[in-house]
Formats: structure tokens, C-alpha cells, sequence
């Protein structure tokens, strides 16, 4: 009886000296301001999520700034892919183009290849928004050497959904489903899982497919709306309505229309905007559903200031 | 041998002491009243005759006694005899006698004596030293006054008058016609207005006009007892607005502390708001700490990390 009660005396002692010393560790400056940079990025993130896109460059800027005042390579060559994201999103091409390569510099010369290939994959889409699909296939490319290098099945499935999405742009479906396949077994993410359900539903609707596309784009929603992914959301529900207008169904296209305008413009993604309600014209004059466009008319048009 | 002082020796003391202190009294008084104990300063002042000054009359300057005439002499000067005027001046007025003062007899109106006035001199001018001779002027009699008036050259400006009255007159009569002509004219003048003729006849003479003018009055007359009555009502609104307007002073008085209390409190509002950041960051860097530990770190949740973000290109058709 003894024995026991000294032996748990011991252990109690044991804990809390752990305790304390724990406590009484040095302190770590230089972790403490990753840390403040990496809460200053994950605050710029959610920004960007929601489409304050203002705020999210402020907050990328701070965390660049001090990143760059404490020599944190690795912080700086994201804060400006991500400030090159933001300017992306604006509208910003040259600019956008002009951070993706200063990150990718910085993350070549660190060897941080998960992030290059990252940042090869965003000028990939800037090439594919210009038009430019020779460009944005070599650098896709590049994206893809760079994950094979890091030995990352994320970053790999990444590049190979972004592949099948180009793909399915230049209207070859046979390529895109070759790299959905591929990507399969490594989106192990539910945002990758998201994207290769979306890339699934656009592969079935270009086949023709549209109980199939309507699957997948409803299980693309559903993963989408579990991690919050708004843009992602928003493009999903485009293309339910996309389905269901080429099936005939007006009244359910017309529905999946204004939920995907109306995720649009909490973005404010005006040009996105523009295209949904441009949808919405479409389905009701055919379907003569006799809606009100007035409200998407007013949220369209650009205010005065 | 008897001691001392009897009692009618004492009184036949006491009154003599009594006598010499009142003699002293009356003494002083008197030569307070003479001026004996006044300190003096003597000067001459010459005249061509004496008019009627003599030892004891007044010395004045600007209408106040500065001292008095103490002797009046008859002297030669120049083989001219003239009356020398010795007058003795206050010590304390010494400083108004200039070399440019003037001293001047002065005549009463109807009563009293003549007394010699003394003009003040001039700071620029120097001071005349005692026993000099202050600078006079003569008096002038009622003859000299009426010589100088009646005179040569007033007596041919008057003679020019005359000639230029008769001479005016002359042209009168020569113009007698055109003078008469013009009254006629003047005259058919009146008698138009008077028949009412023309706009000033009209004006003047016909009657409608001038009930026009009194009804024109009337509704003035009207219209300014209206707006005295307005004016009447106005006052109580003043009144009102009196009290309205000390109500609003009385009340931006505690607005006034309010402002002054939230200024006060906005200047304290910087060093609140570091105290908080400080404190923030002190609370971050023990929980952070805290967090450092191992025991804690194998229980508490992953932290988020951040990310690079991947632009991706879900266009839409």
C-alpha cells in the first residue's frame, strides 16, 4: 500500500517537473514570428476565400514584410504567390505574372519544389486565361517535374487535375479522362477529391453523359461546401445548371443559375456575375418562367462610386 | 527765609507764559500770511508808465498768483524815462520765467485792481537768471486801439465800398426793364400753376391727386399700425426666444464637460490601446510557451498552416 502511494507520489513529482521545465523553455523568437507570419497568411487566406480581396493583400503584404525582416525565404516566396493570386483574381495579369516568377525564384533556389510546382501551376493558369495554351502546357509541365521531384502524390495530383482541366478546355476528353485517372488514387484531399469530382461532371457533360455529370457535380458540391470552398462552389453549381438547361429542364437550371450568381456575387466576381445572368436571360425567355431580372440586373450593373 | 514761588507769582507766570505763546502763534500766522518764510526771486519788468501798479499788487500766471510787485521806480534808459517794475516771484514758479515769457498789466472789467500777467515761457528758451528784465508789452489805451482802427488804408477801403454800392445801384436802374420783365414773367408763371396748368400746376392744384395722396398716407398710416401690432407680437416670441436661447446655454454647458471629459478620455485612449496590444502579446508569448510544452503538445489540436495558394482554373463555359 505503501509502495504505491510513494510511487504515485514519484509520477506526480515527475509531471509536474516536466511541467515546468516545459513552461520554463526557452523561448523561441524566431519560431514565435513564423508563427505571427503564419497567422497573418492563414488571416489572408480566408480573406481571398471570401473575396475581399483588399484585405487578403494587405494581410499577404504584412506577412511578406516581416518575413523578408527576419530572412524567411520560404515565408516570402509564398506571401508573394499568394499576392500574385490575389492579383490574378483582380484582374492583374502582368503584375500576377510578375510575383508567380519572383516566388518561383526564391522557392528554386531554397529547392522547394512542392512550392514550385505550385507556383509553375498558377502561371500555367494565367497562359491558359490569355489564351496561350502552348505556354500554359509548359509549364504545366514544369509544375509536373517539380512534383515528381519532391515526391509529393498531392502536388502530383494537383498538376494532373489542372492537366485534365486544360484538356477538357481544348476540347479533348480522351487526354483529360487519361489524367483524372491518374489523379484518382493520389487526391486524397477533400479539396483535390472536390476538384477531380467537378473535372468529372465537365468530362460526362462533354460526353454527353448528363445523368453522370449531374452525379458528380452534386458530389463536387457537397465536398466543396464541407471545406467551405466558395469559388469551387459557385462553379459547381453553374454547371448543375449548365446540366439541367441542356436536359430542358428550365425551372431547375434557372435555380441552380441564381444560387451560383448569388455565391458570385458575395465574391464579387463581376465578370462571373455577368455570365450567370446571362444564363438566367437565356432560361427564362426560353422556359417563359416570367421571372424578375431586375434584382441581378441592379447587382450587375457597376455602382457609381 | 521762605522757599519757593508764591501763588500770585505763579499765576503772574503762567499768564505771561500764556501772553509770549500767543504773541508767538499770531506771529507765525501772520508771517505765513505775508509770505515771509517764502523763498523769492527777484526780477524787473519795464513799462513806459506805471498803469496803476503799485508795491503789492498781484503777479499772475494763468489767472494764479506767482508773486508780487515789491517796488515801482522811475529810471532813464536811453535818455527815454520809463517806470522800472520790481517784482519778487516764488521760488517754485521759477521755472515757468523764459527768456520768451512776456509780462503784460492786466485791467479788471468793472472791479478790482490792475495786476501784471506774465505770459510761460518756452522749455527751448533758457531760463532768466534773478534780477533780470522779463521781456513786456505795452498796454493799449482806448485812443491807440481806435488810431490803429481808424486808419489810412480803412478809411480808402471804405470810400472803394461806397463807390462800388453807387456804381451797383447805377446798373440796377439800367437794368430796370429786364428786372421787370422777368417778375412779369414770374409772375405768369404763378398764375399757370395756380390755374392748375402744366405738370407742376397739376401737381400742385388738382385735388384728385392730393386725396391720392392723402389715401396713399392713410393705408401707410394703416400699414404701420399693423406692423406695430406685428412688432407687438414679435415681442413675447423675443421674450420666448430669450428663454430659449438661455435653456441652450445652459445645456451646451454639460455637453461642453462632456466633450472636454471625452477628449481627455481620447488622449489616454492611445496609451490604453498599446497597453492592450501589450498585453495581447504578453498573454500570445505565454500560451505560446505553454503550448511548447510536451505534455500539452500530444494533446492540443494541429494548428493550421498556411499555404501557397493554387490559383485553379475552373472557367466556365
Amino acid at each position: 500500500m505503501w509502495n504505491r502511494v510513494a510511487c504515485l507520489r514519484r509520477w506526480i513529482v515527475l509531471m509536474l517537473a516536466v511541467l515546468v521545465v516545459g513552461c520554463a523553455a526557452k523561448p523561441d523568437p524566431f519560431g514565435q514570428q513564423v508563427s505571427r507570419i503564419n497567422d497573418l497568411s492563414i488571416q489572408g487566406e480566408q480573406w481571398f476565400s471570401r473575396g475581399d480581396l483588399k484585405r487578403a493583400s494587405r494581410e499577404f503584404s504584412r506577412a511578406l514584410t516581416m518575413s523578408r525582416s527576419v530572412d524567411y525565404p520560404q515565408g516570402e516566396a509564398q506571401q508573394l504567390n499568394n499576392l500574385g493570386a490575389v492579383a490574378l483574381e483582380d484582374g492583374e495579369i502582368k503584375q500576377a505574372r510578375d510575383l508567380f516568377n519572383q516566388a518561383l525564384q526564391v522557392n528554386c533556389a531554397q529547392g522547394q519544389w512542392v512550392a514550385v510546382s505550385i507556383n509553375q501551376a498558377n502561371l500555367a493558369t494565367i497562359a491558359q486565361k490569355a489564351g496561350n495554351p502552348g505556354e500554359a502546357a509548359r509549364h504545366l509541365q514544369a509544375a509536373q517535374n517539380a512534383a515528381w521531384q519532391a515526391q509529393a502524390p498531392r502536388a502530383l495530383a494537383r498538376v494532373y487535375l489542372q492537366w485534365a482541366s486544360f484538356y477538357l478546355d481544348q476540347k479533348d476528353p480522351a487526354l483529360a479522362e487519361d489524367f483524372l485517372n491518374r489523379s484518382q488514387p493520389l487526391a486524397t484531399t477533400p479539396e483535390l477529391k472536390g476538384t477531380l469530382a467537378h473535372h468529372l461532371g465537365r468530362l460526362a457533360l462533354a460526353r454527353g453523359d448528363t445523368g453522370l455529370a449531374l452525379e458528380r457535380f452534386a458530389q463536387a458540391l457537397t465536398i466543396d461546401r464541407s471545406i467551405l470552398d466558395r469559388p469551387a462552389m459557385a462553379g459547381d453549381l453553374f454547371f448543375l445548371g449548365e446540366v439541367y438547361q441542356s436536359r430542358g429542364d428550365l425551372c431547375q437550371a434557372w435555380d441552380y443559375y441564381v444560387r451560383a450568381f448569388d455565391v458570385f456575387a458575395g465574391l464579387g466576381r463581376t465578370s462571373q456575375m455577368l455570365r450567370c445572368f446571362k444564363r438566367l436571360k437565356e432560361v427564362n425567355q426560353k422556359g417563359r418562367l416570367g421571372h424578375s431580372l431586375e434584382r441581378f440586373e441592379k447587382l450587375t450593373k457597376p455602382s457609381p462610386s | 527765609m521762605q522757599e519757593g514761588f508764591t501763588r500770585k507769582e505763579k499765576l503772574v507766570g503762567a499768564f505771561l507764559l500764556v501772553l509770549v505763546i500767543f504773541t508767538v502763534v499770531t506771529l507765525l500766522a501772520i508771517a505765513q500770511g505775508k509770505g515771509w518764510g517764502v523763498t523769492q526771486t527777484t526780477y524787473l519788468v519795464k513799462f513806459k508808465q506805471g498803469y496803476n501798479l503799485r508795491p503789492g499788487s498781484l503777479v499772475k500766471m494763468f489767472n494764479a498768483e506767482i508773486g508780487k510787485v515789491s517796488d515801482l521806480r522811475i529810471t532813464t534808459a536811453g535818455g527815454l524815462p520809463q517806470v522800472q517794475v520790481t517784482i519778487k516771484i516764488y521760488k517754485k514758479y521759477n521755472y515757468l520765467i523764459h527768456q520768451d515769457s512776456v509780462a503784460e498789466v492786466v485791467s479788471p472789467t468793472i472791479i478790482g485792481s490792475e495786476y501784471l500777467e506774465i505770459s510761460p515761457g518756452s522749455s527751448g528758451y533758457p531760463q532768466i537768471e534773478p534780477y533780470g528784465t522779463i521781456p513786456s508789452r505795452e498796454r493799449q489805451s482806448l485812443t491807440e486801439q481806435l488810431a490803429e482802427l481808424v486808419n489810412r488804408e480803412t478809411i480808402d477801403k471804405v470810400k472803394l465800398t461806397v463807390a462800388n454800392i453807387a456804381q451797383l445801384s447805377e446798373q440796377l436802374k439800367n437794368d430796370e426793364k429786364v428786372f421787370l420783365a422777368v417778375v412779369n414773367h414770374a409772375n405768369q408763371v404763378l398764375v399757370s400753376l395756380t390755374e392748375a396748368k402744366g405738370t407742376m400746376g397739376l401737381l400742385l392744384m388738382q385735388k384728385d391727386l392730393y386725396t391720392k395722396m392723402v389715401q396713399s398716407l392713410g393705408h401707410l398710416d394703416q400699414f404701420l399700425v399693423e406692423a406695430k401690432n406685428l412688432t407687438g407680437d414679435f415681442r413675447p416670441s423675443a421674450k420666448d426666444l430669450q428663454v430659449f436661447t438661455k435653456s441652450i446655454t445652459q445645456e451646451i454647458e454639460p455637453l461642453k464637460a462632456i466633450v472636454a471629459n471625452i477628449k481627455a478620455g481620447s488622449e489616454e485612449l492611445p496609451d490604453l490601446v498599446e497597453a492592450a496590444t501589450e498585453t495581447a502579446r504578453s498573454g500570445k508569448e505565454v500560451m505560446d510557451a505553454i503550448k511548447a510544452n510536451p505534455l500539452i503538445r500530444l494533446t492540443a489540436p494541429k494548428g493550421a498552416r498556411s499555404r501557397s495558394i493554387h490559383v485553379e482554373p475552373r472557367s466556365l463555359p
